[in-house]
């Protein structure tokens, strides 16, 4: 455990490559991500930025299960992660959804929906799963009463907690958040980036975050990798690279934020 | 002599419980030549005020207003058929959720040509179909897209979604307009292509003095392209004049804290440090609270605040608040 503490993620070599057709009964590929390598320590924050089309969501679909890489090592905490081994990489490594109104089922309550990671990857027993909702839905700021309610009955910055709330709910040592807040409105984005921030300090989270937007990206990440139709352009401190990008890609996509703001 | 005037407008929506006022009481004008901004969260009634405007609420919805006038012309007097001449020739708009504006049915080359007008351009007739492929391809590269070969000859599903916003933004344009309205324009364009398309905007504006309503609900996109702007809340119009002003010294509290929950413009921030946000949420439409709608929320509500503030006036910078902020004597409060 204390050799990790340094090292929360490894990734070497990660690579994706995509079926592409046959040319003479040969099997076509073709490489839409990588090769990846980088590590994540406890409590930082990676954000991964690039424009679209450039493999960022691939990338954080890999590392949470969702896809199966081509090639390449993940260890997490010393430990290979195994592409099939969905078991393991689940409690480990959570994510968050963009779009937290169609990444909830509509037809459980909170509770339930909550309650279904518990139920599937621990042996709680049913009290015992559901005090630890309860818990968790304290820890994003809502009320124990929220688990009787079901989706539509609360509001989309709500509906985000609980998309949050789900990702805590293994006590994973990595989240995954897949563009988690630019569907949000200003003042709601706002609150879950505070809650963010708050529940990393609090459990020694670490977050892996795709994002295109460069204002929150510089205020929350301590390393950035910027990606580039699928290569991996740029990787470093985050301080580093936003004052000095050694990248021409890099420095266009930061000169497109002095234009916005 | 304002563009666009627009005097307490109100929205209300028929609904079993009675009607809600969607949109209070909303002032609203555009001198010729002025890029102005609109913005406001989500549900907070900026497409329905340009939608209002455009005149294409269905009936369910009741438009009243003190005054809405265009150049002069009384939009709410007008028959249906005298507005829409204005609708496209004069008005354009670019709609949200560009996919399902156009028609699924056509290719985006036809519809394209359906909306260039050759009649008034005394172009002989045997050369219009020439004339309008031209503007066609002109139009297209300059909203952003270079195979217009491609884009000309497919349907609305097989472009994408970003695509088909050019596509809505070049037949808006074709025209040439003397105000447009932008409902979100940039939503679902990649951020490289978001600055070509407010150049673009800002370039009719300098060449052809096309007026334009921006509508946006990030205030990142506003700042650099707009002169003036309205901020608006859940309905109710809290704050306007110009975005520099407004930018530097917000005087409702809504406006200070969308302001401050942005990262980028408090450069004091520290890093990994709490922003400040406003708590609670957006009210629903059904439960408006009354007065100022950000009562609920406000850090400094008062009583009062259950009055709705009358409009007040510092140096052409328009405020509704009974208990206005001033930038300087902000304490932080942390949520």
């Amino acid at each position: 455990m204390k050799k990790t503490m340094n090292n929360l993620l490894e990734v070497n070599e990660l690579t994706k490559s995509f079926h592409s057709g046959y040319r003479w009964l040969i099997p076509q590929y073709q490489q839409a991500l990588g090769p990846i390598s980088f590590n994540l320590a406890q409590q930082q924050t990676l954000s991964i930025v690039g424009d679209a089309g450039s493999g960022k969501t691939t990338l954080a679909r890999i590392l949470v299960g969702a896809e199966v890489r081509s090639s390449g090592t993940i260890i997490l905490d010393g430990e290979q992660l195994e592409s099939k081994n969905h078991q393991q990489r689940c409690r480990y490594i959570r994510m968050i959804f963009q779009d937290s109104d169609t990444s909830l089922n509509p037809r459980l309550r909170i509770g339930n929906l909550l309650e279904e990671p518990l139920r599937f990857a621990t042996n709680l027993t049913r009290k015992d799963r559901e005090k630890e909702v309860y818990n968790k839905l304290r820890m994003v700021g809502l009320l124990p009463e929220h688990a009787h309610f079901y989706p539509h009955m609360i509001s989309g910055g709500q509906k985000q907690r609980i998309g949050v709330a789900r990702a805590l709910m293994l006590d994973p040592h990595i989240i995954v958040a897949d563009e988690a807040l630019s569907a949000l409105d200003m003042s709601v984005r706002s609150q879950i980036i505070n809650l963010l921030l708050k529940l990393q300090k609090e459990m020694g989270l670490s977050y892996i975050f795709v994002s295109h937007n460069i204002n929150i990206v510089r205020h929350i990440s301590d390393q950035v990798m910027v990606l580039d139709q699928g290569k991996m352009v740029e990787f470093g401190d985050a301080k580093q690279i936003f004052e000095a990008p050694t990248n021409d890609y890099t420095r266009k996509l930061l000169y497109n934020l002095d234009y916005q703001s | 002599m304002p563009l666009l005037d627009i005097r307490n407008l109100t929205i209300e929506l028929d609904t079993p419980q009675g009607k809600i006022k969607a949109v209070d009481r909303v002032n609203l004008s555009i001198n010729p030549g002025e890029i102005r901004g609109l913005v406001g969260e989500s549900g907070s009634g900026k497409s329905l005020v340009a939608k209002a405007i455009m005149g294409i609420l269905s009936d369910r919805w009741h438009v009243s207003a003190d005054r809405l006038r265009y150049n002069g012309i009384d939009l709410l007097s007008l028959s249906a058929k005298e507005r829409r001449k204005i609708m496209g020739r004069e008005i354009a708009m670019v709609f949200q959720e560009p996919s399902s504006c156009l028609d699924p049915n056509d290719t985006v080359g036809h519809q394209l040509h359906e909306s260039l007008s050759t009649v008034d351009s005394g172009v002989p007739f045997f050369q219009r179909k020439q004339w309008r492929e031209v503007r066609i391809r002109q139009l297209l590269h300059k909203v952003g897209i270079r195979d217009h070969q491609r884009v000309v000859t497919s349907y609305p599903h097989e472009l994408s979604e970003g695509m088909c916003q050019k596509v809505l933004i070049a037949m808006a344009i074709a025209y040439k307009p003397r105000l447009l309205i932008a409902d979100e324009p940039t939503a679902v364009i990649e951020s490289g292509a978001q600055i070509q398309i407010f150049k673009l905007f800002k370039k009719l504006n300098q060449i052809n003095d096309v007026s334009i309503l921006l509508i946006d609900h990030d205030l990142e996109h506003i700042k650099n392209w707009t002169q003036t702007i309205t901020v608006m809340y859940s309905g109710q119009s809290v704050e306007s004049g110009q975005t520099k002003q407004i930018f530097k010294q917000p005087f409702h509290p809504y406006t200070r804290a969308l302001l401050q929950s942005m990262p980028h413009f408090d450069d004091k921030l520290g890093h990994k440090s709490q922003l400040n946000a406003l708590s609670g949420c957006i009210p629903t439409i059904q439960h408006l609270p009354i007065g100022c709608r950000l009562g609920p929320r406000c850090p400094n509500a008062q009583r009062l605040c259950v009055e709705m503030p009358k409009m007040q006036k510092s140096k052409g910078h328009y405020f509704s608040c009974h208990f206005p902020v001033s930038y300087d004597n902000n304490e932080k409060n942390h949520e």
